[in-house]
């Protein structure tokens, strides 16, 4: 079998730089081919997208990035989410309450925001058997369904999509980056904290039964005093515990199987790693490169060359380009959301292929059967036609026939007295000459034999007979003395008239 | 399997280079061949069914000349044929008073629905008076023609010749029963 892969741009944006990597993407493998980090040039910014599109698409040029397929992660900050447990129902009726609930739940007025939401539930004993991460729908033990909806400013994706079509790329999806990473990250462990430690911000990820739950951030300011930064996780770290035992019924070691730590920042990873361990009570895992996922291949020897990129932005990237990402409903795609009425892609790939094997298969079978066919028929009309006409036509030709016969027969008449005429002009009446015999045959072949005194009047009539163009071929048969007489005997050819004669 | 992408080009050529041989042997060179021949009989019947229109065309046009022909002047039998030049020459000879001192049924030839008939007609006289015979033969409506002519002097230095003429009429064939039936066909 031939492996089929593609190529895939994932940008993890944020405010001021776009996080760009290329990877050929397969069904199950995913090979980094390139990575970079685009930084605004001032004045560009999101407020001017053509602009900014412009640059990027330079930027992208310059380090040889080809891919046309886009899939944008936002970063948390964008986003407006929240948790909500529903009565059980079907899947329409679930949504209907869904966006009822969402459009209620933010502060902000419904036009103007983007909805996504995925099911939070914890997985039912028969899922947990199957191994059943994501069974949308499926209810939650505790007699309801839990559901993590979020909210994006239309404004943001205009603006992305702005920016994208004037780098002439196409965004095929657009989610949060720290939920692609959540979810792609040690799926084996289903409770755990993910913590994403960034210089300006901090991210915390609760994944319950495999699945994201809660995302809270906030911002912090940590590479600039490392003691400052220190107290300030500290502070948030006795707030986090305190809402997660409030959430768990205070049964967090219970619930809690690690905390994933992802350093983006200047701080040593040991050194965080000890803090937060400290501070939650619980094994602490540093994430320095993202594990692979179940049947996932992942190449090794994907690398970041060239690129001065941390490893929590490295492992963000990786999760956004990650094998199954873009189809994974288990997070969130503005683009195409449960809310939205679901856009029925018609044209999948295996469409497209039926559609161009029926079109060619038309085009080879059908197009020349069609055309044989209209041949035939018209043939089969003429064939038809000619039969009828044949009697009428056989006659037709009988009758032709007879009357070309009369006309040819007619028309060869001999006009004897036009070459008497002729005849009679061209013989010189002042010499003495005598005609004894005038033959004139069907064709026109005049033969005259006469005597004259001498020669001088006959060949004064043969040079009358060559003057004239109406006799052709004009030659002596025999011009003999005989005493004081000489005969002779003359043949020539008397031809049709002609325009140019008759003007003469 | 896995192949090299090499390895994927040159098998995807391969196989595009044999369907297209095998769509032009299977499909492609037996469907030109199917229409050459196909277009070849179109312009075949195209072509009868324009000379059949041609042909019933001219029949229309000239059936009303050719009935005026064979109302007026030709014969239907052989005795017909023979019965009106003999009477028309000796019309012609007496109107340009010119002596025939023989006339003689000479040959038949055939033609598909007609035959001719050619007489050797013998006699004398001037030469005005030959010539005036002969213009009254010419312009005469009935289907007489002269295919040859001989004149010899008779007398030296007179005006007194003798003249020798092949002359053919035509008439219908037994075949064709009657006036109606020619025009019909």
């Amino acid at each position: 079998m031939l492996k089929k892969t593609r190529k895939i741009l994932g940008l993890a944006v944020e405010d001021r730089s776009i996080l760009a990597a290329e990877a050929n993407v397969g069904i199950d493998s995913m090979e980094i081919m390139r990575a970079a980090e685009f930084r605004f040039p001032e004045p560009i910014s999101w407020d001017t997208p053509e602009k900014l599109g412009t640059a990027f698409a330079a930027f992208l040029r310059q380090h040889g990035f080809a891919a046309h397929a886009v899939r944008i992660g936002l970063p948390a900050k964008w986003l407006l989410v929240k948790e909500k447990t529903f009565p059980e129902a079907d899947t329409p009726t679930l949504a209907g309450m869904i966006r009822l609930a969402i459009e209620q739940s933010f502060a902000i007025e419904p036009e103007k925001l983007l909805f996504d939401y995925f099911l939070a539930h914890p997985p039912t004993l028969a899922d947990t058997a199957n191994g059943n991460r994501s069974q949308p729908g499926a209810v939650a033990q505790h007699g309801g369904i839990r559901v993590f909806m979020a909210a994006l400013l239309r404004d943001r994706k205009e603006v992305i999509m702005r920016v994208a079509q004037a780098a002439g790329r196409q965004v095929k999806s657009m989610t949060a980056t720290a939920l692609s990473l959540a979810d792609t990250l040690e799926p084996a462990v289903n409770h755990c904290l993910i913590l994403l430690v960034r210089p300006e911000r901090m991210e915390l990820i609760w994944r319950d039964h495999g699945r994201v739950r809660k995302l809270h951030h906030w911002p912090v300011n940590i590479d600039q005093a490392s003691d400052d930064a220190s107290r300030k996780v500290g502070q948030w770290q006795k707030e986090m515990v305190n809402q997660i035992k409030i959430a768990l019924a205070d049964r967090v070691e219970e619930w809690l199987d690690r905390l994933f730590l992802c350093n983006g920042t200047r701080l040593g990873d040991e050194e965080l790693r000890l803090m937060a361990e400290k501070a939650f009570g619980m094994p602490v895992a540093l994430v320095d490169r993202l594990a692979p996922a179940e049947a996932a291949e992942i190449d090794p020897s994907s690398q970041f060359e060239g690129a001065k990129i941390d490893g929590l932005r490295k492992n963000e990237l990786l999760a956004l380009l990650h094998p199954g990402s873009k189809d994974s409903r288990a997070s969130l795609d503005f683009l195409h959301s449960r809310l939205e009425p679901r856009r029925q892609n018609y044209w999948t790939q295996s469409r497209v292929r039926l559609a161009a094997g029926l079109a060619a298969l038309f085009l080879m079978v059908a197009v020349p059967l069609t055309i044989w066919m209209m041949e035939q028929g018209r043939l089969a009309k003429l064939r038809e036609q000619v039969a009828m006409q044949a009697e009428l036509r056989q006659e037709a030709e009988v009758f032709w026939q007879r009357y070309s016969m009369w006309l040819d027969w007619t028309e060869k008449r001999p006009r004897l007295l036009e070459a008497l005429r002729e005849l009679s002009l061209a013989i010189p009446t002042e010499q003495p000459i005598w005609l004894s015999r005038l033959a004139i045959g069907e064709n026109m072949q005049i033969t005259l034999a006469g005597k004259s005194d001498g020669e001088a009047a006959i060949l004064e009539t043969l040079d009358r007979l060559r003057r004239n163009p109406r006799f052709q071929q004009v030659k002596t048969l025999y011009l003999r003395e005989a005493g004081a007489e000489t005969t002779f005997s003359i043949a020539f050819l008397l031809v049709e008239r002609t325009k140019g004669i008759a003007d003469e | 399997m896995i192949l090299s992408k090499r390895e994927k080009y040159i098998a995807l050529t391969a196989l595009a280079a044999i369907l297209l041989v095998s769509a032009d042997r299977l499909i492609l060179t037996p469907w030109l061949e199917h229409r050459r021949l196909a277009q070849q009989e179109q312009e075949t019947m195209l072509d009868l069914l324009e000379r059949g229109r041609l042909l019933i065309s001219r029949r229309r046009q000239f059936s009303e000349n050719w009935g005026e022909v064979l109302g007026s002047s030709l014969p239907e039998s052989q005795g017909q044929a023979e019965s009106q030049i003999l009477h028309a020459l000796r019309n012609w000879a007496q109107e340009a008073t010119m002596p025939l001192t023989s006339i003689r049924p000479e040959r038949l030839v055939e033609h598909e629905d007609m035959r001719e008939l050619v007489f050797l007609v013998v006699g004398g006289g001037s030469m005005e008076k030959i010539a005036k015979f002969i213009w009254l033969l010419e312009s005469s409506n009935l289907p007489v023609r002269v295919t040859e002519m001989q004149m010899t002097a008779r007398t030296d230095g007179h005006d007194d010749l003798t003249v020798q003429l092949k002359i053919s009429t035509l008439f219908m064939a037994g075949t064709v029963r009657n006036k109606q039936d020619a025009i019909a066909r």
